[in-house]
Formats: structure tokens, sequence, C-alpha cells
């Protein structure tokens, strides 16, 4: 095996890490420069132990961890996700998402318009088609406002409406957020009553720090990664230390 | 053959009853996961005192650590950097870039406290072998 397929190994490991840690290349730089050099040599080092590449990486992996646990410490050493983002920039970025993912959830309705648009005779057949229909189409709509959050918080790590506060949804830990924990972290917005009783539970009852209460179930944290881009808030005390 | 059947239909709280404790791969696993969280602790302090021979980057600290510890002591290479970044930010170690590459010192204030804190660990052995020699028997299995 050439040298340059055996440093796929390394490069792989590296990128997926890489990938765990949504800040800006400016801020992981360092970090991920020493954590390099530091592979290239343990590789180099394994190399007399382990002359298959792929056995090689397993005790890589053995060494470092495997790319999550990595991401999880660099990140615990560098802090990256200290800002937690406060309740103004948070209910601000809700209300740019609200409106977007009304959009979303319009979509699904318009076969429900068009199909009561018709002019249909009002027996009882017709009147469970539309029920049905009303039904299916009302639940994809509800589907799609949490699933604009879900999406776009798992593919991007922020939703647009965030991203224009200079905020990210990272795990506790600080890294990338998988699907479970979008979905749980999401499952309130389904209903605007479910979403207030989750904010005020995570607040009064849980005395959590700037979590929802499906926040701390999902393991999941806002962070203020840079300045706001629309709006110039006086920061909330934690944000601007 | 017999036998072999009995003992495995007894449960494991019956053959600790009757004397034929076996230890099983859950328990051997416990083990390790509490030995390996009581060598932990030890972890910064080995690394103070990897940095006494030298400045050295993360990985090379690692090894010193495992070397020095004769193998007892292994830092999993990512999880040296929060403990390095502690270690900094109590003013034990600083760190500065050499050839590419982050170098760790150990400071005045690290080799004081690592002077303050040989007599500590010597107690904590003492306390360590009190347990290890402690006797073994004793009443288990019974009701409270």
């Amino acid at each position: 095996m050439r040298k340059d397929e055996e440093n796929e190994y390394v490069n792989r490991y590296l990128r997926s890490i890489d990938h765990l840690l949504p800040y800006p290349d400016v801020l992981k730089r360092d970090a991920l420069g020493e954590l390099r050099q530091d592979v290239l040599e343990a590789w180099e080092d394994l190399t007399t132990q382990h002359s298959d590449p792929e056995e090689r990486y397993q005790a890589l992996l053995a060494l470092f961890g495997f790319p999550e646990e990595a991401a999880r410490n660099l990140c615990q050493a560098n802090e990256w996700h200290r800002h937690r983002a406060g309740f103004t920039h948070r209910m601000i970025s809700y209300l740019i998402d609200g409106i977007l993912s009304l959009f979303m959830s319009v979509i699904p309705l318009i076969p429900v318009y068009m199909f009561r648009a018709t002019e249909e005779p009002h027996d009882a057949p017709t009147f469970v088609l539309r029920l049905v229909i009303l039904l299916t189409f009302g639940t994809l709509s509800s589907l799609a406002i949490i699933g604009y959050f879900i999406f776009f918080e798992v593919k991007f790590t922020t939703t647009p409406g965030k991203r224009l506060l200079g905020l990210k949804v990272v795990s506790e830990a600080g890294i990338r957020i998988t699907w479970q924990q979008g979905i749980i972290r999401n499952f309130t917005r389904i209903r605007g009553e479910l979403l207030l009783l989750d904010v005020l539970i995570g607040k009064f009852i849980m005395k959590l720090d700037r979590q929802r209460a499906m926040d701390k179930l999902a393991e999941t944290i806002v962070i203020k990664t840079k300045k706001s881009k629309i709006v110039k808030i006086k920061d909330e005390k934690e944000n601007d230390d | 053959m017999n036998h072999v059947i009995i003992l495995m239909m007894l449960s494991s709280k019956s053959r600790v009853a009757f004397g034929m404790v076996s230890f099983e791969q859950e328990d051997v696993e416990q083990l390790e996961r509490w030995l390996v969280e009581l060598k932990k602790g030890f972890s910064k302090p080995f690394i103070l005192v990897a940095l006494l021979k030298g400045d050295l980057y993360a990985y090379k600290i690692t090894k010193e650590v495992l070397k020095i510890s004769e193998g007892q002591v292994s830092i999993a290479g990512s999880n040296v950097y929060p403990m390095l970044n502690d270690l900094v930010k109590q003013g034990f170690i600083d760190m500065y870039i050499k050839t590419n590459r982050k170098y760790y010192h150990l400071t005045e204030k690290g080799r004081q406290f690592l002077v303050m804190l040989q007599p500590e660990l010597k107690r904590l052995s003492e306390l360590l072998q009190k347990l290890s020699d402690h006797p073994l028997e004793g009443k288990t299995d019974e009701k409270r």
C-alpha cells in the first residue's frame, strides 16, 4: 500500500473530527494542527507494531479515541462552546424561523385547499375523503414545522434565523448534534403551548442554565459563536465575558 | 458431568453462599472500570512529573507518562488536551510554540505544587496500603 493511501486513514480520521466541530476554521486551526501532528507521529510509531494499515487504524482509534471522543476532548480543552445563547437572541431567531417554517407548513396544505375548492357533492364518502386528506396533510403541515428545525440544526448546526443571530445548536459536549438529538429537542415545536411549557419547565422547575427541558433531555445547548448580523442586542450578562 | 450441570444451574448468589465464588466477565470489567477511574486521578501529577524532564509536546507527554508509570497510567491521546488546558489555566504549566509545534513547560508554581503534593501522596499510599492489607473475612449475603 502506498504512503498516500496510508495517510488517507489519518486524513479520514481528522476530517471526521473536523466535521464534528461546527466552529469557524480560525478557532479550530491551532487545536486541529496540534492533533494532526500528534496523530501523524502516533501513526508512525504504530507502524512497527502493525504492518496492516487497517489494524494500525484500529490501534490509532484505541489510542486517540473515536472521532466523537476526540472532538469532545478538543472542544472541552478549548471551550469553544462556553457562550450559551440568552433568551433575547433565541427569541428573535425563533420569530424569524417561525415565519420561515410557516411557509414550509403551508406547502402540504395546498392539496387540501385544492380539493376543498372543487365542486363536490356533499355526500358521506366525500366527507370521509375530505377528512382523511385534511388529517393527513394537516399532520404533514405540523411535521414540516419541526422538520424545518430538525433538518437545518442537524445538517448545518444552525437554522436561517439562528444563523442571522450567530447562534448554533451543539451537544452539551460541544459537538455536532445527531438526528436523534435533533428530533428530541424539537419535538415540542409541534404545538406552541408545548413549546411554552418546555421553556417554563426548563426555567422554573428544572432551573436549567439557558436550556429548555427538551434541550436537557437531548443533551443539547444553543451557543453564540459570533456577533449577530442583524440586530445589536445589549448582550445578556453571560455572553460577552 | 452432573456436577457441572448442577454448578451451572446455581445462581451466582447461591454460588457465593456455597463459597464457590467465581469472577464473571462483568465483574472483571467492573473492576477494570474502577481501576481506570482511580488511575485517572493520577494523570495530572504524572503530567507534571513528565515535564520535570524538560519541555514536551502533547503526544510525547502521554508516552512519557506511560513510561514513568511503567505502563500503569495510560492517557488516551486526545484526553491529554483538556488536562493540559486545565494545568495551563491553573498556572502549573505554560505553552509556547516551537518549530510549529505546541510545547508545554513546567512553571515554578507547578514545581512547588509537586513539592507540596509529594507528602500528601505518601499519606495516600499508606492509606491504600491499609486498604489492600485489610482482612477480607466478614459477613455477606445476610438479611440486614
